[in-house]
């Protein structure tokens, strides 16, 4: 494989002919090479879904690679910039296709489960202490309502349900995944400010929900 | 599980107006401790991430020349995974060689 610094791989990506070939090939060599690093946590080179998702992967890296050439800065090695492209490519669809299949196991296997323990009275506390976490928990309920929009809440409880991915969440909520995040750091905000302009540290809260 | 019931799950699941479950109420409110004034969104990080992870191989201070990309990374999970599948691809190829300080 021929090794180029990043003017040359610009150089043999933009021309026509035998040199933009060659590189095509050594950059599908570079991405195949180092999915296996990059999917190592997830995917075992083993697994009969590791090749035809590494296919897939360097497939659509290459058409986005091309297709972004011009937005690429300089600022790191050419290489890394492609493994990043491919490591995005690869970790969205691995968690779509983990949701996916986790999220129908869950359904069926969570019906009619008891409720966790942690949700149940403390007998310990004493009825006033119990009220006084009730209010809180009510309080609590009413903060969210007025300070979230219909939006954020969903957006919330989207990404907690069955560990929904962030992209497929920004779908379903018809946005993307730059502009979800922003939607709930905004929501965070609005609630970190409230709590403070009222005086409610958040271990009070985490203390009346723990123990309700 | 018939289908139908499947349907009436998933669309319960997902009606707009549905109460926030209590166990995310306590992970939202966990979450407000490390919630900054000013925070980078995901793409923010996308763009800089092969920077970020290269300047941590080379040995530099990445967190302390990025600190929001660095904060970002510890409260998102997902942009945490792909900024460790992107160092470990770059520990294990010949940049860490090239770019590693003298």
């Amino acid at each position: 494989m021929t090794t180029r610094t990043n003017e040359e791989w610009l150089k043999d990506l933009k021309s026509t002919g035998p040199a933009r070939d060659a590189a095509l090939e050594d950059l599908r060599a570079t991405i195949q090479k180092s999915l296996p690093y990059a999917l190592s946590r997830w995917l075992s080179p083993e697994d009969p879904l590791f090749m035809p998702l590494v296919d897939e992967v360097t497939q659509e890296t290459l058409l986005r690679v091309l297709d972004q050439l011009g937005s690429f800065e300089g600022r790191s090695m050419f290489t890394t910039w492609v493994h990043k492209i491919a490591i995005r490519i690869a970790l969205t669809e691995l968690r779509r296709k983990r949701w996916q299949d986790s999220s129908l196991d869950e359904l069926v296997d969570n019906e009619d489960s008891p409720a966790p323990p942690r949700l149940m009275a403390d007998p310990q506390a004493g009825p006033e202490k119990n009220a006084e976490r009730a209010d809180m928990i009510v309080h609590i309920r009413r903060i969210l309502e007025e300070e979230l929009t219909p939006k954020q809440r969903q957006a919330i409880t989207l990404l907690s349900l069955q560990d929904m991915p962030m992209e497929e969440a920004a779908r379903r909520l018809k946005t993307n995944r730059n502009a979800l995040y922003k939607l709930l750091h905004d929501a965070r905000l609005r609630l970190k400010r409230r709590l403070s302009l009222e005086d409610i540290s958040p271990q009070d809260v985490l203390a009346a929900f723990e123990t309700k | 599980m018939t289908l139908q019931d499947f349907i009436q799950r998933v669309r319960s699941v997902f009606r707009k107006d549905s109460r926030i479950p209590d166990e995310l109420i306590q992970d939202l409110i966990r979450s407000l401790e490390s919630t900054n004034d000013e925070e980078c969104s995901c793409g923010d990080v996308y763009t800089l991430l092969d920077q970020y992870a290269e300047s941590e191989i080379r040995g530099e201070d990445a967190a302390r020349l990025m600190p929001l990309l660095r904060h970002h990374i510890q409260v998102c999970n997902e942009c945490c995974e792909e900024y460790e599948a992107l160092l470990r691809v770059l520990e294990n190829s010949s940049l860490s060689e090239k770019t590693r300080s003298p």
